[in-house]
């Protein structure tokens, strides 16, 4: 192997241009594999954090018609849902992770600076699971004994929790909501959020769903929201919120129209398989960039053997196994393409750094090189490496010793 | 191996053959050869200039296939063997091309441990054999020295030095004085003579007169045949 080593290197000195040349195309292939395909892991991840900022794998339901009749009653009756309906039918399914009731009212928000019409959601502790609300340091979102005590406590979406306080933090402050005054236990944490039904949290105001309900009289939810364990069963789970709903309200199950639902998860496997699309198109390209360079090394080897035929013919006659030069070979070939990859891949993890820290991030994401992408990085090289070699061994394994030496 | 004696000469053409194509032409470079050559032979081989002597050294070098015959080495048949295995049994022999063939680029210390390198000797211990076999041939001072820079007698020195270098039994010389000027080649004379004192077996193929009086049996060759086969 050293031996190898030392003979590339003087063989190389020979012809340093072609050399230089020959490993800046891998270099070359190397970096735009992994720069690239950084880049599209980078907006994924982007494209996946936004789109769990309305919840990551959830699904939101709202009561609506019946559409069918059912043991005797009537088509077109409009469904009311309480929040004992809501937790039962949670009961009763068991793949369930967890289901939150949402009542939402409007009305004014105000502190001594400000005051607005905002909305505001009667929710669950879980409900900020489901929905990945993150307060920010120092305060927390609405807990189990807010509910259990119907306390008049408050969760702020950042946006807002700015309007009503400018100046310092809004956590330990008053609020009034309509007359009434409440608690601010938590402030939203900044979040990425690509949709929404009915305003962004970032504009919302949270209480615990059993206070909400008091002050202004509701029986009946607006809708639900709930997620499967296995993000993969979340059709089923669906199907079986809906049947325990039918089975407490009494409609047909199989009435598509009385809850109407949103699965988000569907959105999000359409993004991953568009994103999927979008990784093998750009590996595509950077393995045949790849390829060009691998060329261009093949190339080099071969001419190397061409211009060492009597050394290699010199070599056999003095008992070297053809089987051993080709090992050689290889594992110069093996050598230049690492030593091209590993330039390229510094740069690459260069580059990658310098993108992942500008302003531009907000929109691009931040571009990442994953494990498994540099693995499979140093299995397309080593790939290249052996295809690179194929045709310059061939030629060493066909050398006859004296006609070698002849010329 | 079965077909191994204990006995066998150590080296035994039968019937060999080594037919060229040229322009479509067949080339008879060897016509039914028959040799034996026992343990610690000094042969000289002479002959005009085409009658098949490099092309005979080839075969018994193991360089090249015969194209009909048997070849025997030590008792083992090599005329089937694959190119790998032919390589092996290159490393019992040491062979001094009519050229020298040493490699450009490497030093003469470097050449004279080329064979060692593929027998998978340590770069620690193949330098020190080939300085002692430098040493050996006279050239312990020369061993930095690349071809270049070299005297054509040195190169000839430096090559038997590499033929000699894994210790061969069997040493395999084509024209080792062709290319030098008397005083050269009457040191490579000396030389081969020792080594022929010390009990190594030599072929020896020459236009020399004077090297083929040297030799213990002298073979004569015409147009691919054994036509004399004397000793003294
Ligand atoms: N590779 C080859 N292809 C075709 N013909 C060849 C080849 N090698 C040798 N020959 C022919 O075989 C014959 C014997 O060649 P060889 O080299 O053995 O002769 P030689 O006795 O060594 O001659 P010299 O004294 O000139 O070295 C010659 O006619 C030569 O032209
Ligand atoms: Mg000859």
């Amino acid at each position: 192997m050293r031996d190898a080593a030392r003979t590339l290197w003087r063989e190389l000195r020979r012809d340093r241009a072609r050399a230089i040349v020959s490993l800046l195309g891998i270099t070359w292939g190397t970096l735009a594999i992994l720069v690239l395909l950084a880049f599209t892991v980078g907006m994924e991840e982007l494209f996946d954090e936004r789109s769990a900022g309305l919840g990551d794998g959830i699904a939101i339901a709202w009561p609506s018609r019946t559409s069918k009749s059912w043991q005797g009653l009537p088509a077109g009756r409009s469904l009311a849902i309480t929040r004992d309906d809501v937790l039962a039918a949670g009961n009763a399914v068991p793949v369930l992770d967890a289901i939150s009731p949402e009542f939402r009212v409007q009305d004014r928000i105000a502190s001594a600076d400000a005051a607005l019409r905002v909305s505001i959601c009667g929710v669950e502790p879980v409900f900020a699971r489901l929905r990945t609300l993150r307060p920010s340091p120092g305060g927390r979102f609405v807990d189990a004994r807010d509910v259990a005590e119907r306390r008049r406590v408050v969760f702020l979406g950042d946006r807002l929790a700015l309007r009503l306080f400018p100046r310092g933090s809004a956590v330990g402050r008053e609020v009034r909501i309509g007359r009434t005054p409440y608690l601010v236990v938590g402030v939203l944490e900044q979040k990425e959020q690509d949709s929404d039904y009915g305003g962004k949290d970032e504009g919302l105001a949270f209480a615990p769903s059993t206070t909400l309900a008091a002050a202004y009289g509701r029986r009946f939810v607006n809708d639900c929201v709930f997620r499967a364990r296995d993000p993969e069963r979340q059709a089923e789970c669906t199907a079986a919120v809906v049947a325990a709903l039918a089975a407490r309200l009494r409609f047909d199950p199989a009435d598509r129209q009385a809850v109407s639902v949103w699965d988000t998860t569907e959105q999000q496997r359409m993004l991953g398989w568009i994103f999927l699309g979008f990784h093998v198109v750009v590996g595509i390209a950077g393995a045949v960039t790849l390829m060009a360079g691998a060329v261009g090394i093949a190339h080099l080897m071969y001419l190397m053997v061409r211009r060492r035929t009597a050394e290699l013919g010199l070599a056999l006659a003095v008992g070297a196994r053809p089987a051993q030069l080709c090992r050689e070979l290889r594992a110069q070939t093996l050598l230049l393409v690492g030593a091209g990859g590993a330039l390229g891949a510094v740069l690459a993890f260069a580059l990658v750094a310098i993108a992942g820290a500008g302003p531009w991030t907000a929109e691009t994401g931040v571009p990442r090189i994953p494990l498994a992408l540099g693995v499979a990085a140093v299995l397309v090289l080593c790939a290249c490496a052996v295809a690179a070699s194929a045709l310059p061994a061939r030629a060493v394994s066909r050398l006859d010793p004296v006609m070698a030496l002849r010329n | 191996m079965s077909d191994r004696t204990v006995d066998a000469p150590l080296v035994s053409l039968r019937g060999v053959t080594k037919v060229y194509e040229r322009e479509g032409a067949p080339v008879r470079a060897l016509d039914g050869v028959d040799l034996e050559v026992a343990a610690e032979s000094y042969v000289a081989v002479t002959g005009a200039s085409g009658s098949g002597k490099s092309t005979l050294l080839h075969v018994i070098g193991c360089l090249d296939t015969p194209s009909s015959g048997s070849y025997r080495l030590l008792g083992e048949e090599l005329a089937s063997l694959s190119a790998d295995e032919r390589s092996l049994r290159r490393r019992r022999i040491g062979f001094v091309f009519q050229a020298f063939h040493l490699a450009p680029r490497m030093t003469a210390l470097d050449n004279v441990a080329l064979p060692l390198r593929y027998a998978g000797v340590s770069l620690r211990d193949r330098r020190a054999r080939a300085a002692a076999m430098l040493a050996r041939v006279g050239l312990a001072d020369r061993s930095m020295h690349t071809r270049a820079e070299l005297s054509g007698g040195q190169q000839q020195r430096v090559a038997i030095a590499r033929a000699l270098v894994a210790k061969a039994p069997l040493l395999l010389c084509d024209e080792p004085t062709g290319n030098l000027d008397s005083k050269s080649g009457a040191e490579i004379v000396a030389l081969l003579e020792e080594l022929a004192a010390e009990g190594r077996t030599l072929i020896v193929v020459t236009h020399d007169l004077a090297l083929a009086a040297r030799a213990r049996r002298r073979l004569r060759m015409t147009d691919g045949r054994i036509t004399g086969d004397e000793a003294s």
